[in-house]
């Protein structure tokens, strides 16, 4: 019984993925483009070109840097303390959003806080430690 | 050791305060610290969500971002006892309450989903890989696929675009992730349905180009089949050298 459901499964399983691809055919069949493909990169590098696209907010770029670095002082502290200053603006909220956003940190890695003041080190440098390496509550 | 009861109590209390931001009815000996322990709680999350969705995190505005958090925290009940291991919950959160439509932002699943799978394909188990036997690539060699990937079915361009560009483009896009037998790195390709077929076709039954090519030209409605084993030999050649093609 419970081989037969996991045929039955492994059917479904293949008639899914024969349909999505029969209705991807349908929809992209220029013989031109099946043969393309492309090579993205490295996680690190893809997020670090998209991001890029994004850019940063303009209103950042004045902002004095200690009014942007006050925030991030607490990197070294214990878990949940890299965003101190409960009362932060909307500016001062977006210049963190540009800050953060070179992504160098993925999933886990690093104690809290760690990520943000790395990132502010050097903002384009691309993502390479990865998720589990950290150290909160794990 | 088994808690107290009331201190159970308590500490479900103060955690449930911590998630929703409803004060509790209990005995406080310092009522104005309450709000730092939820502060602080608040503050692993965000940061954890920020760190693994760092490109959903810069294109949603902050009202929809401090929204999703706080709500991820206030009715999402973890399963998960590791921080890091978090945002695999809050993505299926994200997905499952269709935010994409309450935010009108279509290719969010996509984005999320995008980006939790490189941290799933990095932190995969690691299993018995097979032995690379050689990197001649010719279209009779059997071959088998790098056993950390997944391919990825996106609506949206995301992978090449900025999101609110990408949503413009609705159609069927293919991603797919792998992680580096040699370094452990995870690397993206974007490839063709043509691509997810003859990968599929390999990796269920571990076969040759020459075997999977008849299956492929019927499939795909492709009258040269000269052509077709032409290009595609050289993509494979190309996933050999990359090592996401095992000639085994």
């Amino acid at each position: 019984m419970k081989a037969r459901k996991e045929k039955q499964s492994k059917l479904l399983k293949t008639v899914v993925i024969g349909g999505m691809i029969a209705g991807a055919t349908s929809i992209s069949a220029n013989a031109n483009n099946l043969f393309a493909y492309g090579d993205l990169g490295t996680g690190a590098e893809l997020r670090s070109n998209l991001l890029d696209q994004y850019g940063t907010p303009a209103e950042t770029a004045n902002l004095p840097s200690d009014y942007i670095l006050g925030e991030a002082k607490c990197g070294e502290a214990k878990c949940g303390e890299g965003k101190c200053g409960e009362a932060k603006s909307e500016k001062a909220k977006k210049a963190k959003k540009s800050e953060s956003k070179s992504a160098e940190a993925k999933c886990g890695e690093g104690k809290c806080g760690e990520g943000k003041k790395e990132a502010k080190k050097s903002e384009s440098k691309s993502t390479e430690a990865k998720c589990g390496e950290g150290k909160c509550g794990n | 050791m088994l808690l107290h009861a009331e201190t159970k109590e308590i500490q479900e209390t103060l955690a449930s305060y911590c998630r929703n931001g409803r004060v509790p009815s209990i005995n406080i000996s310092r009522p104005d610290a309450l709000k730092h322990y939820r502060r602080l709680i608040r503050n692993v999350i965000t940061n954890t969500m920020e760190a693994a969705f760092p490109i959903t995190y810069q294109w949603l505005d902050l009202n929809e971002w401090d929204q999703l958090i706080d709500e991820f925290m206030d009715e999402h009940d973890s399963q998960t006892p590791s921080v890091w291991k978090l945002p695999k919950e809050f993505a299926q959160y994200v997905i499952s309450r269709n935010y994409q439509q309450l935010f009108d932002k279509p290719a969010l699943n996509d984005l999320i989903r995008f980006e939790w799978c490189e941290v799933e394909i990095h932190t995969l188990e690691d299993v018995a890989e097979p032995d690379v036997v050689s990197l001649e690539f010719t279209a009779d060699k059997k071959l088998q696929l790098n056993p950390y990937h997944q391919t990825l079915e996106l609506q949206f361009p995301i992978h090449r675009l900025v999101a609110n560009e990408a949503q413009l483009q609705k159609g069927n896009y293919f991603v797919f992730v792998y992680r580096e037998l040699d370094t452990g790195k995870v690397r993206f390709l974007d490839i063709s349905p043509l691509h997810v077929f003859l990968l599929k076709k390999i990796n269920q039954h571990n076969i040759s180009l020459a075997d999977v090519l008849p299956d492929l030209c019927n499939v795909f409605k492709l009258r040269d089949v000269d052509v077709v084993n032409k290009h595609l030999s050289v993509f494979c050649r190309d996933m050999v050298d990359k090592k996401i093609l095992i000639i085994t």
